[in-house]
């Protein structure tokens, strides 16, 4: 347990961001803050591992076939993210892609899977290799699969 | 088949802070499962456990208005430590209350929002409890009280009178749940709450209807479809029943 980013001043600038991110997603059906660094966003709703209360956040990702790719990065914190937390307690979650939303199964990628994804992530998106170097713990990376057809 | 208490969840306009507050108050590490969250537990805590009642910190908009009828009550092991755990909790933001206990052995402070809470005088009862000696609920009749919440958990009720009931986890450990006889009247929703879970593979509906009809209520607070289901005791007082754990 502890502080998951380096001060708490930064760590409340991240909330408020995410905050606001979050809400102008939800506004705008994700017209607008729908990429973060060039990268599509979805919104990630998890389930709190002890309140059971719902949690969004905002969330580059990359695709991967039909499912979606993305990052415990928590920008190199030594502490995975709240919501990978909560996903590894309940992986059933809730993602929301501009104004498509519905439910979709969480799940971490391990050996093989992850090796090749984590270089196809420093292909696409090297600065995640940075956040790497700053944490031991290994940065997970999360395939989100929908659980139901689409419209 | 039951139910038992595992955590309490108290409303603050700043859950970070009040959550903040009472970790260093307990001694107790400090979580967040996301924003507007904070949860706390004893470091190394295997939770749930019933050596601990744990703490969530919930953010919500409106303010504190009227005394609180939940309340939590800090064990002390000797007047020393009592006279120390004061002061140490006054420079971490709390403040002396007047809820008109005149003069007392223990002690009542406020927390940073308010929140009234008492530090105890040393007694043997709450010698082995942790930091928390006993989550105390205010009410008009302590002995429909046992009755209700006896049979909704497997909690064993240690003594009755008229004035208070006291109960205990099934295993004898951990903090005491008691509920004080008071004249005040329920006027508001209480901003702490009890949280009851299933043990793993019962079934939380089953528990619900029969907590309907041991004589709880459903209450709609606005919560929507949720994993929880929300209840109020025969006196009102609200409390959730989560998901099995």
């Amino acid at each position: 347990m502890g502080e998951a980013l380096p001060s708490r001043r930064q760590a409340q600038a991240l909330k408020a961001w995410t905050r606001f991110h979050r809400w102008v997603y939800q506004r705008t059906s994700g017209k607008v803050l729908s990429r973060m660094r060039g990268k599509p966003t979805l919104l990630l709703t998890t389930t709190g591992r002890r309140s059971g209360r719902p949690h969004t956040v905002p969330l580059p990702y990359l695709a991967d076939g039909d499912a979606m790719i993305v990052i415990g990065s928590a920008s190199g914190a030594e502490r995975h993210p709240a919501w990978v937390l909560n996903l590894i307690a309940n992986p059933r979650v809730t993602v929301q892609y501009l104004a498509d939303s519905g439910p979709a199964n969480a799940e971490i990628l391990a050996d093989g899977e992850r090796k090749a994804m984590w270089e196809r992530i420093n292909v696409e998106a090297p600065w995640y290799a940075g956040y790497q170097q700053r944490t031991s713990r290994e940065i997970p990376l999360i395939r989100l699969t929908r659980t139901q057809p689409t419209d | 088949m039951a139910l038992r208490l595992v955590q309490i969840a108290m409303n603050a306009q700043d859950d970070s802070a009040v959550g903040r507050f009472w970790a260093e108050a307990l001694g107790w590490g400090v979580d967040s499962e996301g924003p507007g969250v904070t949860n706390l537990e004893p470091v190394g805590f295997a939770y749930p456990d019933p050596t601990a009642i744990c703490i969530d910190v919930i953010a919500v908009p409106e303010p504190k208005t009227v005394k609180n009828r939940v309340h939590v009550d800090l064990a002390t092991t000797s007047a020393a430590h009592q006279a120390d755990l004061i002061a140490r909790l006054q420079d971490l933001g709390a403040t002396p209350a007047d809820v008109g206990q005149g003069d007392v052995p223990w002690t009542v402070l406020a927390d940073p929002e308010g929140n009234e809470f008492c530090v105890l005088e040393p007694r043997s009862i709450y010698r082995d409890t942790g930091p928390i000696a006993a989550v105390v609920v205010d009410c008009a009749n302590p002995r429909a009280m046992a009755r209700f919440w006896d049979q909704a958990m497997d909690w064993t009720l240690h003594e009755v009178t008229d004035d208070y009931a006291v109960l205990r986890s099934a295993k004898g450990v951990g903090p005491y749940l008691e509920f004080l006889r008071t004249p005040d009247v329920k006027t508001v929703k209480n901003r702490t709450h009890l949280d009851l879970r299933p043990y793993p593979g019962d079934d939380q509906t089953a528990e619900v209807v029969r907590l309907r009809a041991l004589g709880a209520t459903d209450i709609d607070l606005g919560q929507g479809d949720v994993p929880w289901t929300c209840l109020a005791d025969p006196e009102g007082n609200e409390f959730d029943v989560l998901t099995p754990r």
